[in-house]
Parts: C-alpha cells; structure tokens; sequence
C-alpha cells in the first residue's frame, strides 16, 4: 500500500470546502424560499387583487392592404382613414348600460350590438363594434368617453376604390374575415377581424395585399381607455398589385354597356393579358367593403340585375351564330366538306317532323361554307351538324377551351355547358334526341358559354391556334423588397388544327365585317374580323321579335379582333335582350377596338412570347403614398 | 506516481470487471435520472400551458412550442443516455477541442451574416430548421476545461500567478465573447460556477476574494456603459417606479406569484401568461409555475434542483479520480448556480438577465446541454469507488 497522505489531506480539504459551499447554497435557497412565500403567501393577496386590476391591454394594429393598379400606374384601390369603435368587456362594467348608451348616441342597432357583445372572445382584446364612423359620431364619443368605460374609437384604414362602380366584378370587395374561413390555413396569420378580400382579385391575390398585423400593448386606466403605450410592434403593409387593365379601356366598355345588362371583354391575344373586363350592372365595392346592415345586404342579392353577378366570367349563354366558328373548323377538320363544297339554302331545313328555320327568309340559295359564315346562314350550319354530328362538335368545342376553366384569376368562374349524349344522360337523365343537334349546330339548345371564354376563342383563332391563360396580374411590387415582381408567364396550349383551315376561317371573319352581317365594325382604322350571334332565350316565340316584352327578347354576341393580321386585341361584346348581334353588338366593339388603336399607335406588333418594346410597365415604378 | 496509475488504470479498463477489488462497476444513479425526468416533464406541461394560447393566436397551432419543446426532449434524452453508457473521461480529451469550438462558434454568432438578432442581442445561430445557441455549449465547455485543469494540477491551484492564470483566461476569454452577445446572464452562471469549482478545487481564499475585487470595476463599467443594462438595475432597484416599460416583467412576474397563493390557480388557468407576463415559456416559467400551482409547485420544483445537485455533490464525491470528481462538481454548479439566478431574477431578488430555468424552460439549446450533462454526471457515477461513499472516508484506495 502506499502512502496516500497527500491525496488524503485533499480530499479532506475538498469535503470542508464542500460543506461550506453546501451552506452558503443552502442559505440562498432559504432567502429564496422566504422571498416565495413572502410573495405567494403573506402578499399574495394584495398582488391578487393587483392582478385583477391588471391594467394593460394588447390592441392589435391593423396593416395597410396593398394598393391596387391599373396597367399604367392608375389607381384603383386605395385605403383611407377610417373610425371604427372597439369594446373590451373586461373593462365594461355595466353591459346594458353601455347597449343603451351606445345606440343612443350613434344609433347603433340594438339586436346587433347585443350579438357582437355575446360572441366568444377574449374578454381583454377589443371587438369591434362598428367601422366606418362619422367624424360626427366619432366625436361624440369620444366626448362622452367617460360615461363608456372599455369603449375606444380606433383611426384605422378603410379600404377605397376612386372609380366607384368601374372595374367593380374585377376589384371585388373586402370584408371581415368570417368564421369558417379562419379555420382555414391559408387565413392562418389573421384573427377576428381582419379585412380580407371577399371577391374579386382581392380575394384571389389576398394573400398579397393583406399584410400582416403588428400589436400594441397599452396601459389601461381605470376605465380601460388608453392612457399610455407599452411596446409596439409595427404592422407591416400589403404588397401592391399591377393589373393587366386599361382603366380607359375598361371605363369605355362600362360606358359603350351603359344601362343594359351585358358584358364586354378586351384581351391581348398574343399575352392572354385582359385589357378590360366588364360586366353590367354593376355595385360600388365602397359601399360592400363597410358593414353593410342585413337589409342592405339583402337588397343587394334580391336585386333583380344582378348586379354582384360577373357577367364576364359567371354569364352562361347561348353562343348563337358566334359557335358557327367552332362548327366551321369541326366540319373542315373532320373532312366533313372542303372549302369548295356547296349547300343550298333554301331559307329552312326540315329534319324529323319538324322545319329549321333560317334567319333570312327566303334562304341565302347556294353557298360554300366561308360565304356562309359571311352571311351567317344556319341551313349551312344544319347541314353540316347533322353530317358530323354532336361528338364531333363537342370534341372541338371543347378543344376551344368551352365547357371549362379559362383559369383567370377570378373567384367562382362558371363553366357554361358543351352538351354531348354522355352529359345528357347524365345531368338529365333523357337521350340525346337528333334535333338537338341541329340546335347545337347554331349555338342554340343546351349549349352556354361565357364572354370570356368566347374571347378566349377569338383570341386563339386571330392568334393562329396559340391560347393563353387569360391574366388579370401583370406584377406584384414586394413591400419588403421594393422589387417588382412580374408573375411567371402563363401556360398555353396550341390547338392541333391545319393552318390551312385558320387561314379561311380568319379570311371569312374579316369577311363578316367587311361584307357580311357586321357590316356595323367596319373601321376606317383597322382591319376588324369578328362574327355576330344572336342568342335566343325562349325557344318558341308568339310574335315579330320588337313586340315582346324586353326580358323575353335575344342576347346579341358580337366575338372579334383586331388587326386581321397579327391582331393585338380581341374583343367580346354580349348585350342581353338586344337582338340582333350586328346592329346591337358589333358597333361597341368597334369604338372600344379604335379607342385601343388611338390610344396605342406606336405599340409594337407583340412577339409570340415577349410582353411589349416601351410597355407602360416603366410608368408602374412611380410609387404613391400608401393611403 | 499512485495518482497517475489511477487515471492510466481507468483509461485501459473502462468498464472494468466485477473480480476488480474495490472499484465495482455500478448501475447509475436512478434518482438523478428520475430526478431529471420529473422536472423535464414539469416543464413540457408548464410550456404547454404557458405557450397554448400566444401559439394558438400566433401560428393557430396550440401546440406549436410543445410539439418543439417535445423534440428537444427526444433529442436530449438520446444524448443522455448515449453519455451515460459512455465512459466519461473521453471528456478530458474533448475538453480543448470542444473549447476552440466553443470560441469559434461564440465568435461566428457575432457574425452579421451568421448570428440572428433577437429582441436586442445576438445569440442565436441559424443551421437550417433550428438555430444553435452557443452560450450553451459554452458553459459545458469551461466545465470541461476546468475539470481537466484542477485534475492536471491538482494541489496547485493554491500558487496564484500559474494556477489562477488559466482559467481566468480562459473563462475572460469566453465570458468577454459572451458580453459581447450581449448576454450577461450566461457570462456571470460561468463566473460564478468557475469560482466555486476554484473554491472547492483548493484556490486560497485571499486570492479569490482578490479576483472578485477585479471584476467588480469592471461589471460596473459594464453596467453604467450600457443603457439597457443601467435601466435594468434601475428597474431592479425600484420596480413599481414605472410598471408599465422596463419593470414590466418584474412586476408582472409578482402579480403571477401573488395570484397563485398556496396552491395555485390551477394548470392552464393562469391570466398572467395571456398577455401580461412575457416570455412565460421560456425565462419566467417559474413565474406562472407560481400562478398556476402555486407556493406548492415552486416550492417542489425548487427541492427537486435541490435534489439533484445535492446528488452531483455525492456523485463527485464517490468518484474515483479527480477529473470525474471535479466534472461532477462542475455539473452540479452549474446547474445550481442557473436554477438560483433564474429564480432570482423571476422574483426580483436580482435584476432582469435573459436566464432560463434548466430542464423545465422552453429552448432547444438549454435543454438538449443540460441533458447531456446529466448524462456526463450519470456515467461518473457509473464508475464510483466502493466501500464507504464519502470524500476523506473512503479509506483504501487500493492501487495494483
């Protein structure tokens, strides 16, 4: 063994160390154990009743939404001050009092408020009572601040659109946030009583133009009004939207629509970018986007128009003669005839027990089928529909994009219906009866389309076969970055269709304008193809069509671009109830077609690919103040 | 030399064999295991009920900081039990490098492009999915450093210029990287561990006290040099003087314990987390611990630290050589002297410094660190001398 002695003195040494330190540590956990009790036990009443009294408040701040555009910098949603009126119940002490007071001094609806107050919640964050307060009523509370302990008057931003009704399906509205859609997580950065888009791109591009909430956590005096700031945490504004819109396009096409129900669409057929996209009548998304009572908002979808209806994208009509386009490439495509086969019209078709009629009576006699697009003439088109029958038409209806999404970035886009024997069967239940084919074959019957997707077809058919997405956003200018992003560029398709069979169908549409039924388009400015339709809504009529009652009468269809060659617009006008689509449709797509032409003579012919040389994409760099 | 044949004894026969005489391999200690699982698990319901609704609000996930905190839990108890089956002295030979990591990761946080500033000081490194917090790391590291340096010179550390001289260094060395974070709280747990383990490690009395005298000016200079600092001291020396800016937490932190009496509001039914009381997850945790269980449940979890650094106390002492004997006292203190601090600070005893409560606060760092030292302190007690368990009684060491 050896001689551990060093090592062991040591050790002792350690172990005396180790006890001191044990003392001291234990002494400290005694102070700290007294200053527990102290504060849990022998205090703790007073710091209970402190804690009741807790006097701090988190209120959040609300962010600015981004701000909309048009394609040159205009603007067309903005924000603007707002009062809006907020309660903490935790701080309200008598609740029927403050109901009595409040809709005695502003007028509050009594069955509401009482809601808002029951509604689960926080009791120490404030709910928001009413938004959107007069400077008037705003005042009148604030002077009697002392009578309502727990309520406030917050200035918070309310969401403007200066063109009131213009562009008004396209901007949509914003609204508080509901109920099921915070469940949802897109939504999930929000809280009760955040202004989220409800329609339109601000309910599409939501996500970019809301923002993201800050908080400040305030001192409370005793009546809960505020009496000084703790910490702040800056909300953070929306990013700013570029539309593909032309606000004078889209103002023209409101005003060539006027007081009747319709739509009028302007695309660029070489981009898909939508120039203007309008729908009438229309509703002011001012008067939406503040808190519309039950009433209101019950006038507003009783109305007869209606006016929330996007006629553009949600209007399901019968083509009429406009399908005649689609008939024509079916029947070359699928060698039904050849440009030179002829038909003779003879003013009707007889089929089955019954009689087609033509439009013109008399018949237009012997024809091939681009005169007979020039004229329109159905028994042409009878004939043809019953050679190749519903599937053929149906496969190329489709191929053109009808019977589904065009894919613009709108709320709600409605599909319209391409009839065939299969969808029959299935959506009624009968079999598909041979005469419905001849009323397919002149876009009449079950067949329904909606102007944007009619654009979307004028638009490949200019364009040489080549379709884009329709798009409604041409960048995003980033708040965090301050870069402008333009949006990936959209996917397009080529229809599988020989060039030899566009090149007549385009011949025959400048026809149609230049010689034919829309005679009304032709332009000393530029060269216009298009084709006329004239959509039935009742299939038997009990007299000539200007004595019926307005609601009975035709929807005119007007489909065109514009120039001939290498067009640079495309243009749909749908008026409802106006008859013919060459006197009540064809003569606004020539204004809004010339105004495009006046308004942008040095634009270049687009490229297949590029967005345009000297764009007014350099005029969107200017920025404007945020509210 | 008797001491050095130990150590080469352990370093050959890590797992020796139970025919060995005098050194038994044991089990480890199972109380400080269950210790350790009781306050961890303490700290995922406090975290829970304390995080629930700010996550519920923030992420519209209640239990986001949970499912985190729950992760960290795995992820801890893995590395615990890996240490524990380890043998420990492969920690004197990692001590240095883990030191120049330590360094290198203190100086890489400070690191514009590297270090990720949170609410005022940069303490946080970002690797993909979770960020590393180095001050950690650092505690454990100089734990290691000194352990290895009080075994190397054991009965030296009395002779001041060359046995002070290197952890002074090496403990300024880190504690001015921490400092420059700022993080205060970590820089003075590292302190004031290092100076116990030189007090235990034999250090004269009069040498630390001189050493103490030292860093006093420059704390001061520290203090009053920093605004944010200066008005926490102010803050400390009168909290209700302004209870609505820099007392907050203070003062919201005594209405919690205030509210909770004896027995406490009861779990998840505390107020003051809602909006009142700040960072209730993760620094003031003992806080709501007070409102939602009261006197009661502060009063166990403080007696369970006391457990547990009790037991690193006799772990060290049945240690068979001086490095498990200085690790495992490096260990307890450095868990004892967060608990104290942390509990200091939440109730006023001392002023506001960003420490978290071990095992029970909400933070990957702290956690999965404090685990793997309880891990380290498990396999030191895997290995301890048999006969009698006290330090000086142990009798004979017997020596092949």
């Amino acid at each position: 063994m050896l001689d551990l002695s060093p090592q062991q003195d040591e050790l002792r040494e350690l172990q005396r160390r180790l006890t001191i330190l044990k003392i001291g540590l234990l002494l400290v956990i005694v102070l700290l154990a007294f200053r527990l009790w102290h504060l849990q036990v022998r205090e703790g009443q007073y710091y209970r009743d402190l804690s009741e009294n807790n006097r701090t408040r988190s209120v959040i701040l609300e962010p600015a939404r981004g701000l909309i555009y048009d394609r040159n910098g205009v603007l067309l949603a903005n924000n603007v001050p707002s009062f809006n009126l907020y309660v903490t119940l935790e701080d309200v002490t008598d609740r029927e009092r403050l109901i009595k007071r409040l809709v005695g001094l502003i007028g509050l609806d009594e069955a509401r408020l009482r809601k808002r107050l029951s509604e689960r919640g926080a009791k120490l964050l404030p709910r928001k009572l009413k938004g959107g307060l007069t400077l008037r009523e705003a005042a009148l509370i604030e002077s009697h601040r002392l009578d309502l302990p727990g309520v406030m008057v917050q200035a918070e931003s309310q969401r403007n659109y200066p063109a009131r009704l213009t562009a008004s399906h396209l901007l949509g509205y914003v609204g508080e946030v509901s109920g099921d859609q915070l469940e949802k997580p897109e939504f999930g950065d929000l809280h009760q009583g955040s202004i989220v888009g409800q329609y339109g791109v601000e309910h599409t591009y939501d996500r970019f133009l809301r923002g993201r909430a800050g908080q400040k956590v305030i001192e409370a005096d005793a009546l809960g009004h505020e009496k000084r700031t703790v910490e702040v945490q800056k909300p953070e504004a929306g990013d700013d939207l570029y539309l593909t819109i032309d606000l004078r396009l889209q103002k023209l096409a409101e005003d060539l629509l006027g007081e009747e129900a319709g739509a009028i669409v302007a695309m660029d057929p070489a981009t898909g970018e939508v120039l203007a996209l309008a729908s009438r009548p229309a509703f002011d998304p001012n008067v939406l986007s503040r808190e519309l009572t039950p009433k209101q908002w019950e006038e507003i979808v009783q109305d007869e128009g209606h006016p929330l209806t996007n006629r553009a994208t949600q209007g399901q009509y019968p083509p009429g003669s406009t399908f005649k386009i689609v008939m024509a490439v079916a029947a070359l495509e699928t060698n039904t005839i050849d440009p030179t086969t002829t038909i003779r019209c003879v003013g009707s078709y007889p089929f089955g027990r019954r009689l087609y009629k033509d439009w013109k009576e008399g018949g237009h006699g012997t024809m091939v089928l681009s005169q007979a697009i020039i004229d329109s003439c159905d028994v042409f088109f009878y004939t043809i529909g019953q050679r190749m029958g519903i599937e053929a038409i149906a496969s190329y209806a489709n191929q053109f994009g009808l019977g589904r999404e065009t894919g613009i970035e709108l709320p709600s886009e409605r599909l319209g219906i391409v009839p065939s024997p299969a969808w029959k069967e299935k959506a009624r239940n009968e079999p598909w009866l041979p005469g419905e084919t001849i009323s397919a074959s002149i876009g009449q019957g079950y067949l329904t389309v909606t102007p944007l997707q009619m654009t979307n077809l004028i638009a490949t058919v200019g364009n040489n076969g080549v379709s884009f997405r329709p798009r409604l956003i041409r960048a995003v200018m980033e708040r965090a970055t301050g870069r402008l992003q333009e949006l990936p560029h959209v996917a397009r398709d080529r229809l599988a269709i020989k060039p030899e069979t566009l090149a007549l169908i385009q011949h025959a549409l400048a026809g149609v304008v230049t010689e034919g039924t829309a005679r009304r388009a032709k332009s000393s400015l530029v060269t216009i193809a298009g084709k006329t339709g004239t959509a039935q809504t009742v299939a038997a009529r009990p007299g000539p069509e200007q004595d019926l009652p307005k609601k009975l009468r035709d929807h005119a269809w007007f489909i065109s671009y514009a120039p001939t060659v290498a067009p640079r617009i495309a243009v749909t006008v749908l008026v409802e109830h106006m008859g013919h689509g060459g006197s009540a449709a064809a003569p606004l797509a020539k204004q809004l077609i010339e105004t495009f032409i006046k308004l942008t003579p040095h634009e270049p012919v687009i490229a297949e690919s590029g967005s345009p040389v000297g764009s007014p994409m350099t005029v969107m760099v200017q920025q404007g103040p945020h509210d | 030399m008797a001491r050095r044949g130990i150590e080469a004894a352990t370093l050959a026969l890590p797992w020796p064999s139970s025919d060995d005489r005098g050194r038994k391999r044991s089990g480890s200690d199972g109380s400080v295991l269950a210790v350790a699982v009781v306050l961890a698990l303490i700290g995922l319901v406090m975290v829970y009920s304390a995080s629930a609704v700010v996550a519920g609000n923030r992420f519209h996930d209640s239990i986001y900081f949970l499912k985190r905190q729950g992760a960290w839990l795995a992820v801890g108890f893995l590395l615990l039990h890996v240490a524990s089956r380890l043998d420990y002295t492969v920690w004197r030979q990692l001590a240095l490098p883990i030191l120049a990591v330590t360094t290198v990761l203190l100086i890489a946080v400070l690191l514009p492009s590297l270090g990720v500033v949170a609410k005022g000081a940069r303490r946080w490194l970002r690797l993909g999915p979770i960020s590393l917090q180095p001050a950690e790391v650092a505690k454990l590291a100089v734990v290691l450093v000194l352990a290895r340096y009080l075994a190397r010179r054991e009965g030296k550390v009395t002779e001041a210029s060359t046995g002070l001289l290197m952890p002074v260094l090496v403990v300024g060395l880190l504690g001015g990287l921490l400092m420059l974070q700022p993080d205060l709280g970590t820089a003075v747990v590292i302190g004031l561990a290092t100076l116990g383990l030189l007090f235990l490690g034999g250090a004269r009395l009069t040498h630390l006290t001189g050493l103490v005298l030292l860093t006093l000016p420059v704390g001061a200079a520290l203090i009053l040099g920093s605004s944010y600092r200066r008005q926490r001291l102010m803050t400390f020396l009168e909290p209700w003087k302004d209870p609505t800016d820099a007392g907050f937490q203070v003062t919201q932190s005594y209405l919690a314990f205030g509210s909770g009496g004896l027995f406490g509001v009861g779990l998840g039914e505390g107020k003051q987390k809602l909006f009142f009381l700040p960072e209730a997850h993760t620094d003031f945790v003992l806080a709501l611990a007070g409102e939602e269980l009261g006197l009661l449940g502060t009063g166990t979890i403080l007696v369970l630290f006391a457990i547990l650094v009790l037991k690193g106390f006799q772990i060290a002492g049945r240690a068979r050589g001086p490095f498990g004997r200085y690790l495992a006292l490096g260990i307890a203190l450095l868990i004892g002297v967060q608990v104290l601090l942390n509990a200091g600070v939440v109730t006023g005893l001392l002023p506001t410094k960003g420490l978290t409560l071990p095992l029970v606060s909400y933070g990957g760092s702290s956690l999965v660190t404090s685990l793997l030292a309880i891990g380290i302190l498990l396999s030191i007690s895997r290995d301890r001398r048999g006969g009698r368990q006290s330090i000086g009684c142990g009798g004979g060491i017997r020596v092949p």
